[in-house]
């Protein structure tokens, strides 16, 4: 599935381009309404867990607004504390939209399980997010999105597009952690040691992970996005989901 | 005279009106500061260079040197900042040449205003001018544009507002170089910690009439990289090839002199070069 | 919202004339076993010249579900198709089929809608449903049989004119162990025993739900197969 939008097409474009047209003569008045508000998430599953985990901390522009301000929410739980809840939902961008979002999906998943007696299944919630974004097709929520649970991780792009995936990171680090992910979760460019020579080398096979080494590389891909990119650091939120519940967790990130 | 080369000027004008954007300079969104004390004066300023939200160097150097007392430090475009001390450093060394007289930082501060003031605001350099000269301590503020400030403490950048909180609560007239050179660490440490733009470590230069310069290059080091949880190291033959020739040690020595260093063999490359921090 | 005038002793008039319509309409038997659920209707072919084909009691809502009617046909017409605009937006929300129980909920809630609209309210329905349904579906908790208005759960129901004899018959045969055949038999049996006219493959109609092939109507072939076994088991 394609993504519609991505986080790269808002930066500034690399490089020259000759097909854009010239600017309108007329200025034009505009009402931009989001703001960014940094930050990184990414999401690991294996074979009997998944793993959302994301920064904690929120920025507009230069300025850091808070050192924690935790962008996984807990979906469809009991009370405040998310307890009993079986579904994760993290977004990043634009906080006011991300929040907004939870409450509303929240809200969603419990009614559902008034109206149906039963709690809602991961698909029909990944379902139920798409139509809500879809919904805003010409007045989109926010950037990037994703969430998961049960074992299942699903990202979206902001208009509803969405994939069931192994693992995802999002947000203003994705560009510096998806290449790792490739690399040391789907084994890309790395190939079996003597397999054989030129084209006949074998490529490693990815093998799913147990969840010490993705809590790992999680915790490896955040103290070092936190090296490289401004908006990324404070805390580390790691979230496991596995059949008993859902384990939440904090570390300390650099805080420059 | 060799100058800037305005020769791309109109073929980029033309790109920019149909719409292609402008290359972008590394900009050390900076947190720079600088304070006199009673016998001289101190700089500091933090170590990061950013390109947009992207660290390019986690320990840059940002203190530049003009003459053996007097030191800048530079915020805003990293080119301008380094390209403009390098610059003034020049002719103030010719100047003092020729005059026969240690540099006085007035002078130096009005050979840089007056060069960024031709140039409009177009070089980009925010600096803050320090030394001791025969008058003696001068510490001073240049804005790009050519505008300049003579305080007894000062901060630049974009953490300027984090530091200057610092001297406005805690500055005193009477400090001692300790107490200056502290001060400075501080007043930089507030914009690492909350000025996205700065960040990593503390440099801190010390002018004193009599004394040497001092020049404390990573004075704190507030932000040590945490330890990685995994090894990633490679198994050799993890790469693939397509074909190979083998240079032997013998074959490089008909060109080049080759010298056998000792340490660890087993250390991946990647390991080694990674100096910084 | 204020609903239908209570005349006397609490009683709504309005709702006890929607059940004689009820009562009047032919009748529509549900049999729900292990295997799935099979539902009859007779057809009532009052005239040698009514196309027999054309009378259509047993509509599907859904790929998994199905409903046979009695009473008003019209009235029925409008409570067959909120329940299917309710399971295709739950699909689409959801990505899954809509349970049974809330096919039956939705249309509980659409039949209840009627009585005198207070002055912000939408305007509602001036009476009741003069339609009773059947409603045949297998979900995730396997078949089931839901007559409508009464949101309880059935093994086997009977409704319509025939309804209080068919529903004693019911009550006798009906055991947990029937297998789909036998329930199809069962459903016959007891439509010829209340039926006016001599029961043949014209003038009823059979349909079924499965968890392998969801709802099915009878065609004439299996109808001709289900009303000869029907005959050879007598």
């Amino acid at each position: 599935m394609t993504m519609l939008l991505n986080h790269a097409s808002h930066g500034d474009g690399i490089g020259y381009s000759f097909a854009q047209p010239t600017a309108a003569p007329v200025q034009q008045h505009s009402f931009y309404p989001y703001t960014d508000n940094g930050g990184s998430t990414l999401g690991i599953t294996g074979s009997d867990f998944a793993i959302l985990a994301g920064d904690t901390r929120s920025t507009s522009g230069y300025n850091i607004n808070s050192r924690m301000a935790p962008k996984v929410f807990k979906i469809g739980g009991d009370d405040e504390t998310g307890e009993g809840a079986q579904i994760v939902l993290s977004v990043v961008g634009f906080a006011a939209d991300g929040n907004a979002l939870k409450e509303r999906l929240d809200n969603i998943v419990k009614m559902y399980k008034y109206k149906h007696g039963k709690p809602m299944s991961v698909s029909a919630c990944a379902q139920r997010l798409s139509t809500i974004l879809y919904e805003k097709r010409f007045f989109p929520i926010t950037y990037t999105r994703f969430w998961e649970g049960k074992g299942a991780l699903y990202s979206y792009d902001p208009v509803g597009s969405y994939e069931r995936e192994q693992c995802r990171a999002a947000g203003a680090a994705s560009s510096l952690i998806t290449p790792f992910l490739d690399n040391q979760v789907n084994f890309k460019n790395q190939y079996v040691p003597g397999s054989g020579e030129g084209h006949a080398l074998e490529p490693k096979k990815a093998e799913p992970l147990s969840r010490s080494t993705a809590e790992g590389l999680v915790r490896d891909a955040f103290t070092s996005a936190v090296e490289r990119h401004i908006e990324v650091g404070d805390y580390l939120q790691l979230v496991t989901i596995t059949k008993d519940g859902i384990e939440e967790a904090f570390q300390p990130l650099k805080k420059d | 005279m060799p100058g800037f080369d305005f020769s791309n000027y109109n073929r980029n004008a033309a790109l920019h009106a149909k719409g292609v954007p402008l290359p972008k300079a590394t900009s050390t969104g900076t947190t720079i500061v600088g304070c006199i004390y009673d016998k001289g004066v101190v700089i500091a300023a933090d170590t990061r260079a950013t390109v947009g939200p992207i660290v390019a160097d986690k320990n840059c150097e940002k203190l530049h040197y003009i003459a053996p007392k007097i030191w800048c430090a530079g915020a805003g475009t990293a080119a301008d900042t380094e390209f403009t001390t390098a610059l003034i450093s020049s002719n103030i060394e010719l100047h003092s040449l020729s005059t026969g007289r240690d540099p006085r930082v007035i002078t130096c501060m009005t050979m840089l205003k007056q060069h960024l003031f031709r140039y409009q605001g177009h070089i980009g350099a925010y600096l803050v001018v320090a030394g001791v000269d025969p008058t003696g301590v001068g510490l001073y503020t240049v804005h790009a544009h050519g505008s300049t400030d003579k305080l007894p403490y000062v901060t630049m950048g974009s953490g300027s507002l984090a530091a200057m909180s610092v001297f406005e609560s805690t500055w005193q007239p009477d400090l001692d170089r300790e107490g200056a050179i502290s001060l400075c660490a501080e007043a930089i440490k507030a914009g690492i910690f909350n000025d996205l733009g700065s960040g990593s470590n503390v440099d801190v230069c010390v002018i004193e009439k009599d004394k040497p310069t001092q020049l404390l290059r990573n004075y704190e080091k507030p932000n040590p990289r945490g330890e990685k949880e995994r090894n990633y190291r490679f198994p050799k033959g993890t790469t693939a090839w397509l074909n190979q020739r083998v240079i032997s040690k013998e074959d490089m020595k008909k060109y080049v002199t080759i010298e056998t260093l000792s340490g660890d063999g087993n250390l991946a490359v990647g390991e080694q070069m990674d100096v910084d921090v | 919202m204020f609903i239908a005038r209570s005349e006397y002793e609490g009683r709504l008039f309005q709702v006890e004339y929607s059940l004689e319509a009820i009562k009047l309409g032919s009748t529509a038997i549900g049999v729900a076993t292990s295997e799935g659920v099979i539902l009859g209707v007779e057809k009532r072919v009052t005239s040698t010249l009514l196309e027999a084909s054309s009378v259509e009691k047993i509509v599907e809502i859904d790929q998994h579900i199905g409903c046979a009617m009695s009473g008003l046909q019209a009235d029925a017409r409008n409570l067959v198709e909120h329940a299917r605009v309710e399971c295709q937006n739950h699909a689409f929300h959801y990505a899954e089929p809509l349970r049974v129980e809330s096919t039956t909920q939705a249309i509980c809630d659409l039949a209840l809608r009627f009585g005198e609209s207070g002055d912000d309210e939408e305007s509602v329905m001036s009476r009741p449903f003069g339609v009773a349904l059947l409603i045949a579906g297998c979900d995730e908790d396997g078949p089931q049989l839901y007559p409508s208005g009464t949101f309880y759960r059935y093994d086997a129901k009977a409704i319509g004119s025939g309804s209080e004899g068919a529903q004693a018959e019911l009550q006798n045969e009906y055991h947990r162990s029937l297998t789909l055949p036998e329930a199809e038999t069962l459903v016959l049996k007891t439509l010829k025993q209340v039926m006016e006219e001599k029961l043949d493959s014209k003038n009823v109609q059979l349909a079924s739900v499965t968890k392998e092939k969801g709802f099915r109507i009878y065609n004439d072939e299996d109808m001709g197969r289900a009303v000869a076994q029907l005959g050879g088991n007598q």
